[in-house]
C-alpha cells in the first residue's frame, strides 16, 4: 500500500456567520487548502465531504462553485465522526492507489435555535423526553466518580484548561478565559455537568488535501505522513448518545479497540504523542477519552489533569486549540478542524498555541450511536 | 331529528413502541417490558429483535424482563428538550433519568418517578407503566418508568 501524505490543510474559523452560505463557508476552508498545497481545485481528483445538518448533495453545492470537473464527490455522515470518517475515506482512496491527489472537506452550519433531536433519536424517546445529549455524558460522569472517585473540579479544570487554551486561537468561537469559580457555577444542565463544561453547535469548515507519497514532492513543502487514520463503529456496549439500552459484555470502549488500531498501523504508542486533538463536547468526554486513548490507566483520568499532564506546557499536552468547549461543533467539520490544528502543530506554525518540538499527533472524535475516529500524523 | 356528534368515543391505549411491552396492556399492572435474549452470546438487551445487536446471531428469544432492578447511573435533567410537535409539551423540568440494570443484565434509559435528591447508585426501583402523553388523534400512548421500589408493611 501506498503512504498518505497531508499536502495542504484550510480552515474557516468556527462560530456563528448570521446568513452566511454553508456553501461559502465551505469554500473558503478549500480555497484554503488549495493555496496551502500549492495547487489548484482542477488537482482534485476525487473528494469527500462530511456534514450532517444540511442538504443533500451539500457537497457538490459546496465545491461546483470551484468548477464543475466531473471528479466523483461523495458526502459523509457519522454524526460528531464525520470529520475523521471523511478523511479516512480519502486515505483509502490514497494508500489503494486509486487517486493522487483527494480533498477531505467538512462543513456545517448548524440550524439555530434547538436542534430537532429526531435526526439522533427515536420519535418515541423524543416524546418520552429522553433526548438530551448531556444526559448519557452526564450519567458517564456519574458512574466514573463512583468507580474511580473522580470529582468534579477536575471535570471542570479541563474545562477551565480549554476555555484558557481557546483564547490562543484565531479559529474558535469562544475566546475568553474562564475562571474556575464561574464555571463550577455555571447552570447545571444535566448533574452533575453544567453550562459552561459543554461545547455549542455552531457553523465552520476544515479543509485537508492528501496526496500519494509518489507525487508528495510537486505539492507541498512540509509533507506530514498520515500514518493512521481508523473509523470504528462501537459494539455492545455504548454508553452514549442516542442509545437506550446496554448490557455489560466486557468489550473495550471502541475508542481504545480504534486507538490501537491506529497506534499499531502508524508504529507509535500513546507514549510517543506529542499532542492530541480529542472529543470535548463536555469536560468529562475528555477525561474518559485520556484513559481510553490509553493515555493513562482507567480510572486515572482525574490524576492526568491533576498533575498538569495534558496543559499547555506538559508532558501531553490535550486540545491546544482549546477543544470543542472554545471552537464549538459544527458536526460535520469538527474532526477535521482537529486534524487541522495537528498539521499545524507539527508544521511549527500554530503560533502562540505551539507544543514544543511537536512531532507525532493525534487526533480522536467521537459520534452519535458509537462512531470512533483515530488519527495519527507524523512529522 | 337531533344528531348527536360524539368526539373520541374510539380512544385507544397504545404502547409507545411496538415490542417493547408484553400484551394484553390490562391490567397495567401485568405488563412487562419485553427484551431479546441471545442464545448465542447470552446478551440481552430492551426491545424484540430478530437479530441480536451484539453478535448478530439469529438465534435469539423474545422474553417477559423482571420489574425489579436498581439504578446504575443517574442524572437530573435541569431544562426540557426540544419539543418539534405540535400536541403540548407534558414535560417540567426537573427530570430524573437514570440507566436501569434489570437482573437479566440488561441496562435501559428510564425516567425515574422520584424526587432529585432520592437518585443514588444501587437505589432499588420497579417498573412502572402510566400514560405517557397522547398522540394527535388522542389516544393515550403508555410508556415505562421506574420508581423508587415500594417497601413492604410488615
Amino acid at each position: 500500500m501506498d503512504n498518505a501524505i497531508v499536502a495542504g490543510v484550510g480552515i474557516h474559523p468556527f462560530g456563528r456567520f448570521g446568513d452566511k452560505p454553508y456553501t461559502e463557508i465551505g469554500r473558503e476552508a478549500v480555497i484554503m487548502a488549495l493555496k496551502d498545497a500549492g495547487m489548484e481545485y482542477k488537482d482534485i481528483q476525487a473528494a469527500f465531504v462530511s456534514r450532517m445538518y444540511l442538504p443533500a448533495t451539500a457537497g457538490v453545492k459546496t465545491l461546483s462553485t470551484l468548477g464543475r470537473t466531473s471528479i466523483p464527490i461523495v458526502d459523509v455522515e457519522a454524526a460528531c465522526a464525520g470529520g475523521g470518517a471523511c478523511l479516512r475515506q480519502a486515505t483509502t482512496a490514497i494508500v489503494s492507489g486509486m487517486y493522487d491527489v483527494v480533498l477531505a472537506l467538512g462543513v456545517e452550519k448548524m440550524p439555530r435555535g434547538f436542534m430537532d433531536p429526531r435526526q439522533l433519536y427515536e420519535g418515541w424517546q423524543t416524546y418520552a423526553g429522553l433526548t438530551q445529549n448531556t444526559m448519557y455524558w452526564a450519567m458517564n460522569a456519574c458512574r466514573h466518580m463512583q468507580d474511580y472517585g473522580t470529582t468534579i473540579q477536575q471535570i471542570g479544570k479541563i474545562a477551565y484548561k480549554n476555555h484558557k487554551n481557546g483564547v490562543n486561537n484565531p479559529f474558535a468561537m469562544f475566546r475568553k478565559e474562564m475562571p474556575m469559580d464561574e464555571i463550577m457555577r455555571s447552570a447545571m444542565v444535566c448533574d452533575p455537568i453544567r453550562l459552561y463544561m459543554i461545547c455549542s453547535p455552531d457553523e465552520g469548515a476544515a479543509a485537508v488535501i492528501l496526496v500519494n507519497s509518489k507525487v508528495a514532492k510537486k505539492y507541498t513543502r512540509k509533507p506530514l505522513t498520515l500514518a493512521a487514520c481508523s473509523h470504528r463503529v462501537s459494539a455492545v456496549p455504548f454508553y452514549n448518545v442516542a442509545g437506550y439500552t446496554n448490557y455489560p459484555t466486557g468489550n473495550l470502549p471502541i475508542t481504545t479497540t480504534a486507538a490501537r488500531e491506529a497506534y499499531e498501523k502508524s508504529g507509535v504508542g500513546p507514549e510517543d504523542i506529542d499532542c492530541a486533538e480529542i472529543q470535548d463536547t463536555d469536560a468529562f468526554c475528555e477525561l474518559e477519552h485520556y484513559e481510553q486513548l490509553l493515555f493513562c490507566k482507567p480510572g486515572e483520568g482525574g490524576k492526568l489533569i491533576d498533575d498538569g499532564f495534558t496543559e499547555m506546557g506538559g508532558k501531553l499536552p490535550v486540545n491546544m486549540s482549546g477543544g470543542l468547549i472554545c471552537k464549538g461543533e459544527p458536526v460535520g467539520a469538527s474532526g477535521l478542524g482537529m486534524v487541522f490544528e495537528i498539521c499545524l502543530q507539527l508544521r511549527g506554525e500554530s503560533g502562540p498555541r505551539q507544543v514544543k518540538d511537536a512531532k507525532i499527533g493525534l487526533a480522536q472524535s467521537y459520534g452519535s450511536m458509537g462512531h470512533v475516529t483515530v488519527t495519527i500524523i507524523k512529522q | 331529528m337531533e344528531k348527536i356528534i360524539r368526539k373520541n368515543i374510539d380512544t385507544l391505549e397504545l404502547p409507545f413502541a411496538s415490542g417493547f411491552l408484553s400484551e394484553p396492556l390490562k391490567p397495567r399492572e401485568n405488563i412487562h417490558l419485553l427484551g431479546t435474549r441471545c442464545l448465542n452470546c447470552g446478551v440481552v438487551l430492551l426491545g424484540s429483535r430478530d437479530r441480536c445487536e451484539a453478535c448478530a446471531s439469529p438465534m435469539v428469544k423474545i422474553i417477559q424482563l423482571s420489574r425489579r432492578g436498581k439504578i446504575w447511573s443517574h442524572t437530573v435533567m435541569r431544562y426540557v428538550s426540544p419539543w418539534p410537535f405540535a400536541i403540548p409539551n407534558p414535560h417540567q423540568p426537573p427530570m430524573p433519568v437514570a440507566w436501569v440494570q434489570l437482573p437479566e443484565g440488561v441496562q435501559i434509559i428510564s425516567r425515574i418517578n422520584c424526587n432529585p435528591d432520592d437518585l443514588k447508585i444501587g437505589l432499588p426501583v420497579e417498573l412502572v407503566i402510566e400514560k405517557g402523553w397522547e398522540d394527535e388523534t388522542g389516544n393515550d400512548i403508555l410508556m415505562y418508568k421506574f420508581q423508587p421500589e415500594k417497601k413492604e408493611r410488615k
